[in-house]
């Protein structure tokens, strides 16, 4: 009982050395702290409505992150909108992708930074359950 | 047999060419033989890790499933509106442009109403057909897609809490260093589905090595007949015999690894009154007893050697034991006597099993794999369908996984392993790449699932979105609600804002699959609108309004095939990793056309080809360099060219995987031993399920439905099924069905040699009862009888009597008693034994939503018979 249960294995670092690099460490260097950052959000499958416009641009006044954009969106499309993409904690559901620029976003705190091209935001649900 | 393809005729054709099967979903690697242009043998692919270069049965005989005559050449469209079961559909051919036009104007409609109408069905016989239809339904906009090949019975429990145990879609003995393997209503190596025929091989040596295989198990077929020893179990009290296990192992004998309860589970956690973690005021975290600093403290603060297993504290006024102390006074009330009566296994049985089980863990001992030091716990508790197909689906299977855990046998060398939970990628790529990770709590997240909806940690329970009704029971998975008999009184009872209209169907035949067909058949008459992607017009596809040819697997191309290939392909345990791709080894016949160009052509028609390229995108994970853009029209061929080239490198394009047929590389210690290397718990104590029973009382018992708290307590218990209450005399057999290892599902009895062997077995499509027992009924091999349930449902067969069946069992293989002509190779072969299943609220556990697949029957000689 006095020995720890995995204390017999050695490479502890073995996982968090491969772990995959998250979207924050390949934000662009060009990114100027403060610059204003313009973010294409597209939305796909039951997200987007008919009437809706399909990329909504959002500006932002500096470096923010996928929280702010998300935030933003829930202020124009409405709290009901918002209840699809995130739980009462504030962070994303599973069913949700975000893509950002094209890789999947770790998280709500994943920073999006300003450069020459508008970043683009991608979401989609994956709500089907399944089994089998 | 259909004459050769004319374009290989011209010139002499004679190849082995890679792909893979598709007679179960163990999607095992095969090579053909196509001699001028006509398939004539299909054998294992020796350079595969999926399937090892074997091939069972089934596999073989995938030459007569192609060659049938009876499949599907043309659309077919319905001429007669009236739709059930003795109906006449009033097929007559039409073009495929006449057919996609109709289907494309129904789905616009109802996508611009609410695309939550359409409702995607699809078999699990063939996992590759799950990324297009997953995709597909995600583009539309539904968040209804079900499975129902295994349908309703095939894991709710198995696969929820292989999930937040294992990080994985099921389990499997770690067969190449296990001592000891117990298995409980399973079969893994000893017949179809996952990683079948690599498990086979496996399970093979490990018998020939002296592995001691145990199978608990009211019938004595598959994994019985192999094994050392074979215990009959009152059918549907497995987990009772594991309680009681797990009762002689800690109370009794006082056998169990702590270290490890301290270091990977929320044994040392706190639990308060109110059945919760006791947690930090500033941090939240759930908090253990420190004994040495004799204080309670946050669990990422203590060291895990400190953390206290057993006693009683007090936490700021609060009284409270660590969980591990909650779980050995719970077990108590499980003694080995009381295991007896209800699974009728004797005391003395359950106190060796549980004796054997503790000692060849080896507690404490070690192992070195290519050079890795590791814990070593040569034992494992293996479930499945049999144990957990029951009302009581998620205490069962969670006891007998607490088996593996209280002597730290999970996922280290030797022990219960899930498979495969954690990938590190191909060398050159680091693709595809899995791991597990804590939630706030410790608790393990798994890093890779089949779907989007994890086991843990579970959703908030909700007012419904889904007709199945997952929102309000987040702990469900495939649900009753898509067919039963109380779904409208369900849906008005939780304010589903819409119906279901149309059906998307791909090749699962739902009246065979889930219950009685009388109650499926008037689910599946309710839809406004059906199309139905099928190889044959069966029972299901006769519901439909327009029915498409589909092209066989030796037809299809598809670069995922084994995906999600750590589940339900790739054996557990060390060796190789591979990723697989199927190809067509001959050509559509008639106007036969793949089901992903379909889909594709729809999205076009539809207008949704944006939102199917982004659900593509977001479904194969592809590198930004491979993602599909815009509404740019694609074929499923360049979507296979791209994920191939996404995860392996852009000279491993589709036409290198087609020559090839398989990349493998090899696994690492610490890629399938990865316990120890991850720093994540799981729960021995659930105390989420106390909050999640809580929701959805919350939401259901204002509207009149009670939820029975029982099934929502953290720590497992035993809770009969309907059939263990029936007192009625006459009553007196607990029917079941088992998995037959001749067949998959429904499909394959129109599989001329399947049929043939399965006419030659002596159990395929009879009814077993115990050979003494039927004796003294009266009753012989042979004789015609009706099988009859409580509520009157029946089915008639003729009996086969057996020594290897529990006294009060009754077995019938699943999914037979095809009626179609459509099929006719299977037409009245076998007994159907769904139909004796009942399906509605009744039926289905409260917790997960798992269908209670045994019913207490009486067997009464049909007329006519002597």
């Amino acid at each position: 009982m006095s020995v720890r249960w995995d204390a017999v294995v050695k490479n502890k670092t073995f996982w968090s050395s491969r772990l995959v690099p998250d979207v924050a460490a390949a934000a662009p260097e060009a990114a100027v702290a403060g610059a204003p950052v313009e973010v294409q959000v597209w939305l796909f499958g039951g997200l987007a409505g008919p009437e809706m416009t399909n990329p909504l641009t959002l500006r932002f006044a500096g470096r923010c992150v996928l929280r702010d954009v998300i935030d933003e969106l829930g202020r124009r499309l409405g709290p009901d909108f918002l209840r699809t993409l995130v739980s009462e904690s504030g962070e994303s559901f599973n069913t949700c992708r975000v893509f950002l620029d094209g890789e999947p976003a770790k998280d709500m705190a994943t920073p999006i930074s300003g450069g020459p091209a508008a970043a683009s935001v991608e979401i989609i649900l994956f709500r089907e359950i399944e089994g089998g | 047999m259909n004459i050769a393809s004319p374009e290989f005729v011209g010139q002499r054709d004679d190849t082995w060419i890679p792909s893979t099967c598709a007679l179960c979903y163990g999607t095992c690697s095969i090579l053909v033989h196509r001699v001028d242009g006509t398939a004539i043998k299909i054998e294992g692919n020796p350079d595969s890790a999926v399937g090892k270069g074997r091939l069972c049965g089934k596999g073989v005989s995938g030459l007569m499933s192609h060659y049938d005559p009876n499949r599907l050449t043309v659309p077919l469209r319905r001429t007669n509106p009236k739709k059930g079961i003795d109906e006449d559909p009033g097929w007559k051919e039409i073009s495929w442009d006449e057919a996609l036009d109709e289907i494309a104007a129904v789905l616009k409609r109802v996508r611009a109403e609410d695309p939550r109408k359409l409702l995607i069905q699809r078999t699990t016989t063939v996992l590759a057909a799950r990324t297009p239809l997953l995709a597909f339904g995600a583009a539309f906009g539904t968040p209804n897609m079900s499975t129902s090949g295994g349908g309703l019975h095939c894991g709710n429990g198995a696969h929820l809490i292989s999930g937040i145990m294992h990080s994985s879609w099921s389990i499997v003995p770690d067969f190449e260093h296990c001592n000891y393997a117990i298995y409980f209503g399973a079969s893994k190596g000893h017949s179809a589905g996952h990683a079948s025929s690599s498990n086979m091989k496996l399970a093979a040596d490990a018998r020939v090595r002296g592995m001691k295989m145990v199978v608990v198990d009211p019938m004595c077929n598959y994994a019985s007949a192999k094994a050392t020893e074979w215990v009959p179990v009152r059918v549907g009290t497995d987990g009772a015999l594991a309680l009681a296990m797990s009762n002689v192992m800690v109370n009794e004998l006082g056998i169990y690894d702590g270290p490890y309860l301290q270091a990977k589970t929320n044994a040392p956690y706190l639990i308060g009154p109110d059945k919760l973690y006791v947690r930090d005021p500033l941090t939240n975290k759930p908090l253990v007893w420190d004994t040495s600093a004799k204080a309670a403290g946050p669990f990422t603060d203590v060291a895990a050697e400190n953390m206290a297993l057993e006693g009683d504290y007090e936490v700021k006024g609060v009284r409270c034991q660590p969980a591990f102390q909650k779980l050995k006074q719970h077990l108590k009330k499980f003694t080995p006597e009381w295991g007896e009566q209800v699974s009728t296994v004797s005391a003395a049985t359950i106190r060796r099993l549980g004796s054997e089980f503790a000692r060849e863990a080896r507690i404490g001992s070690t192992i070195v794999v290519q050079g890795v030091t590791l814990p070593y716990r040569p034992v494992a508790a293996i479930a499945f369908r049999g144990a957990q197909g029951h009302m009581n689906s998620l205490y069962n299977f969670l006891a007998i996984d607490l088996l593996n855990h209280l002597v730290g046998a999970a996922d280290v060398v030797g022990s219960c392993l899930g498979f495969n939970p954690t990938c590190t990628g191909h060398p050159e790529t680091g693709r595809p790449y899995h791991v597990p990770s804590p939630d706030p709590d410790g608790i393990m997240k798994v890093g890779m699932w089949m779907g989007y909806h994890l086991p843990y940690p579970p959703e908030k329970a909700r007012m419904p979105d889904k007709t199945g009704l997952q929102d309000v029971f987040p702990m469900g998975m495939c649900s009753p609600f898509l067919e039963s008999d109380d779904q409208e009184e369900f849906w008005q009872k939780f304010e589903l804002p819409y119906r279901t209209e149309v059906l998307i169907n791909w090749g699962s035949n739902l009246l065979l699959s889930i219950a009685n067909s009388e109650a499926v058949a008037r689910s599946l008459a309710k839809f406004k609108f059906m199309v139905s992607f099928d190889l044959f017009l069966t029972e299901t596809s006769n519901f439909a309004d327009i029915v498409l040819p589909d092209l066989g697997y030796l037809q299809q191309l598809d670069s995922r095939t084994s995906f999600p290939f750590f589940f339900c392909s790739m054996p557990g345990g060390m060796g190789d990793w591979s990723w697989t791709i199927r190809q067509p080894v001959l050509p559509p016949e008639g106007q036969q056309r793949a089901f992903q160009d379909v889909l594709l052509e729809l999205a076009d028609r539809v207008g949704f080809r944006a939102d199917y390229n982004a659900a593509f995108n977001a479904a194969l994970n592809l590198k930004p360099e491979y993602r599909l853009q815009g509404d740019r029209s694609y074929t499923w061929e360049e979507l296979c060219d791209a994920e191939l080239k996404s995860n392996f490198g852009p000279q491993r394009d589709l036409a290198w995987f087609k020559k090839e047929g398989v990349i493998s590389w090899p696994k690492k210690p610490e890629e399938i031993y990865w316990r120890p290397f991850l720093d994540v718990r799981v729960p021995i104590y659930w105390d989420f399920l106390v909050t999640v029973g809580a929701q959805t009382a919350a939401i259901a018992e204002p509207r009149g439905l009670k939820i029975p708290r029982e099934y929502y307590e953290p720590l497992p218990d035993f809770l009969p099924c309907l059939s263990h209450c029936c007192k009625a005399p006459e009553f007196d057999f607990y029917a079941f069905y088992y998995r037959d290892a001749i067949h998959t599902n429904s499909y394959t009895m129109e599989n001329a040699w399947l049929d043939e062997a399965a006419r030659l077995d002596p159990y395929s499509y009879t009814i077993a009862i115990n050979a003494d027992v039927g004796r003294q009924k009266g009753l012989h091999n042979g004789s015609p009888v009706w099988v009859e349930t409580e509520t009157g449902r029946k089915v008639k067969g003729r009996l086969k009597l057996m020594q290897g069946i529990h006294p009060e069992g009754l077995g019938i293989a699943a999914c037979a008693g095809h009626w179609t002509e459509g099929m006719p190779m299977a037409k009245g072969k076998g007994v159907a034994y769904n139909e004796l299943l009942e399906i509605d609220w009744n039926h289905v556990s409260p917790v997960n939503l798992n269908l209670d697949l045994c019913a207490r029957v009486k067997v009464t000689l049909a007329e006519g018979s002597r």
